[in-house]
């Protein structure tokens, strides 16, 4: 049991960076996710210089609707606003000249309003201004009169739509950060696993070795128990080292029944990632190919379970493809605990858990057959 | 004498192949037990049979006087085993590795303490305890896989071809080791295709070709077998098939060659070959240079039972 800890702790520095890499990109990533729910979007801030000579209702209300997003202020000095601008100081100047609300009631194109700036994405401000006019037209076309119309337009405006991002109509899209955490895990756990107990597994069932070690004292049961539980612990400890990171960082995102129920399903992720990372090992030789098998696999599981991708925006064949992988129902107990859109049934959970089982009961068998082709080569 | 190590009639076949054509051997107490012979005459097969590695088709192992089985455990804790490719593990040091394989066998940390440093001292790696396999040269890898194989003091050690790409100063302690290891009273068999280290080392041989026994004894009774008593080499610039003819009918000759200014002359055992055929020449007026008179080896004893070299496939 001591040789497969020190085997193991020889290959903890290379997994050690990819547990590093990924707990680092784990904590900014839940945290990104959970702000970037809260605001969707808000507009920026723009220096703006209104010269109004109209001074009408229309053009102060003009100057108030812009100024709820924007500074919007007046420049006595005219003949400084070209260096203002040409330093950066205002981005925007507008010149309402003296019968532009005449102008505007008369109905022709809008005459004495002048727009000036030197950047390029004024677009948007632009926009902004005639969707202004355009709705004091049409509350002047219900038969309001100017003050009532831009009163009108401007407490409009007061009001601001709250949007809610959703998935399909199943999930609010809201997740606690915690929710990241359990999803990553079954990247993690067999990413880690395989860089770990892949070398454990390869040195122990090299052919010399294994040579060595079946002319000995012990039985070869003896020898199979001692290496299993070896790589038991390894995992094992890895996994706690996991779900204290867990509780440490997300304890208060999810009620302790709800957290238990996720520290059980990957507990049961882990059981077939143990055995995942044994076959690994047992078939890929050397370092670099252990290294690739571990992208290959817990990658490629990951993409087509919607770990890094939700399954929802993935083709229904790579849902069906995903059914044959075991990540496939781990993120369906991931997915029922902590989206508040899925229906939460603890049949379907254990159901979930017992096809976990089932996978890792099949990877065993494969080991089985694969130590006993071993052994007859 | 007590007989360690007997093989009857073991069979082993690897599909249409047969590895093991009915041997049977006998191995005693004591004995440095030579299996010689070119690669795949089938050594290797012979010692996995022994060791219960690989199943066999047909015969009967016993070591100890016990049927040797995969789970006798309790023969196999007095055997150790010097594989022929290095068996060792990367991630452990070199003291790390012995006890390992060590613990194999004595399970009590305390007891194999003494018989890790004793292994450690006999093979010559004080100085390398903390290294890493990956760290130590091909010769130095070598000690280690025997470190590993000898530290639980077993009584019957299998070598198997462990000077393999060894350079000749390890290879000289390598065999010194094994020499000891016998002295204290272990019963060695040692494999190879090195024909010398056979011969300088082993007390008996077999000679194996294609999974059969072709010679078996003690390295005289091995070359007594042969008609080559002495093999006498004269340089010679010039000579006559008259004088050819000549040495071919000198008595105790059976064959003579010349090829290239060199005259091969062999002869049946006698003791005075060299004067009667120097002799001849000086007689017949044939001049020469150089004469080199060597006794059989065991490429003698292989290329007149099988009709072909030990050497040319050992090399």
């Amino acid at each position: 049991m001591k040789t497969v800890l020190k085997v193991a702790k020889k290959a903890l520095p290379s997994s050690g960076i990819y547990f590093g890499i990924f707990c680092a990109i784990l904590v900014a990533f839940t945290y990104l996710a959970g702000k970037s729910n809260e605001t969707a979007f808000s507009a920026s801030e723009m220096n703006i210089i209104i010269q109004d000579e109209d001074a009408t209702a229309l053009s102060v209300s003009l100057s108030d609707y812009l100024s709820r997003e924007n500074k919007v202020s007046a420049q006595p000095d005219e003949s400084l606003l070209s260096d203002m601008l040409f330093y950066g100081k205002v981005d925007y100047i507008i010149y309402v000249q003296k019968g532009f609300t005449e102008s505007f009631l008369a109905g022709e194109d809008v005459h004495g309003l002048e727009r000036q700036s030197i950047q390029a994405n004024m677009a948007f401000l632009d926009q902004k201004i005639e969707l202004f006019f355009r709705y004091v037209r049409a509350e002047l076309a219900a038969g309001k009169i100017m003050e009532e119309a831009c009163d009108a337009v401007l407490s409009a405006c007061e009001k601001q739509a709250e949007a809610v991002l959703t998935e399909s109509g199943k999930s609010s899209g809201l997740l606690p950060p915690g929710y990241y955490f359990f999803t990553y895990l079954s990247y993690i756990l067999p990413s880690v696993l395989i860089m770990v107990l892949g070398p454990v597994i390869h040195a122990f069932y090299k052919k010399d070795i294994k040579m060595r070690t079946d002319c000995g004292f012990v039985s070869v049961r003896q020898q199979n128990l001692t290496v299993i539980g070896g790589i038991s612990l390894v995992s094992l400890l890895f996994w706690i080292l996991l779900i204290l990171m867990g509780i440490l960082l997300y304890r208060n995102d999810f009620t302790p029944k709800i957290f238990l129920y996720g520290v059980l399903n990957s507990f049961l992720f882990l059981l077939v990632s143990i055995m995942i990372s044994a076959l690994i090992g047992m078939l890929v030789k050397g370092s670099d190919a252990l290294n690739g098998a571990s992208n290959l696999v817990s990658m490629g599981m990951a993409f087509l379970c919607g770990v890094f991708v939700s399954s929802e925006y993935l083709p229904d064949y790579v849902n069906k493809i995903a059914e044959f992988l075991p990540a496939s129902w781990y993120m369906k107990n991931v997915r029922m605990l902590f989206e508040s859109g899925v229906v939460w049934s603890t049949g379907t959970f254990f159901q979930n858990g017992a096809i976990i089982l089932t996978f890792a009961a099949a990877v065993f068998c494969i080991i089985l057959v694969a130590v006993k082709k071993k052994r007859m080569a | 004498m007590e007989t360690v190590v007997k093989i009857e009639n073991l069979v082993k076949r690897y599909a249409e192949l047969v590895a093991v054509d009915h041997m049977n051997l006998s191995i005693e107490r004591g004995e440095v037990f030579g299996l010689l012979g070119p690669n795949g005459s089938g050594k290797s097969t012979i010692l996995n049979c022994l060791l219960s590695l690989t199943h066999f088709d047909k015969g009967e192992i016993s070591i100890f006087g016990e049927k040797m089985r995969a789970d006798n455990y309790a023969v196999k804790g007095r055997i150790g085993v010097v594989l022929q490719n290095v068996a060792v593990f990367n991630e452990l040091t070199v003291y790390e590795n012995i006890d390992y394989f060590c613990s194999l066998y004595i399970k009590d940390k305390k007891m194999r303490k003494p018989l890790v440093e004793e292994a450690i001292a006999f093979v010559g790696l004080e100085d390398f305890v903390k290294f890493y396999p990956k760290k130590l040269s091909g010769g130095l890898l070598r000690r280690l896989n025997i470190a590993c194989g000898i530290a639980h003091k077993p009584e019957l050690i299998i070598f198997d071809e462990p000077t393999v790409a060894v350079d000749p100063q390890s290879r000289n302690k390598i065999l010194e080791g094994i020499m000891e290891l016998n002295r204290q009273g272990a019963t060695v068999i040692y494999t190879s295709h090195y024909m010398e280290e056979v011969e300088q080392i082993c007390s008996r041989i077999a000679i194996i070709d294609k999974g059969q026994t072709v010679a078996i004894g003690t390295k005289e009774e091995l070359k007594s077998m042969i008609q080559t008593g002495e093999t006498i080499r004269v340089e010679i610039p010039e000579l006559t098939e008259e004088v050819l003819g000549g040495l071919q009918k000198l008595s105790h000759v059976f064959s003579a060659e010349y090829k290239e200014g060199l005259a091969t002359i062999k002869c049946s055992g006698g003791r005075h070959n060299v004067l009667h055929v120097l002799e001849y020449l000086n007689n017949s007026g044939t001049s020469f240079g150089r004469v080199f008179a060597e006794q059989p080896t065991l490429n003698d004893v292989f290329l007149e039972i099988t009709g072909k070299e030990l050497r040319d496939e050992a090399r």
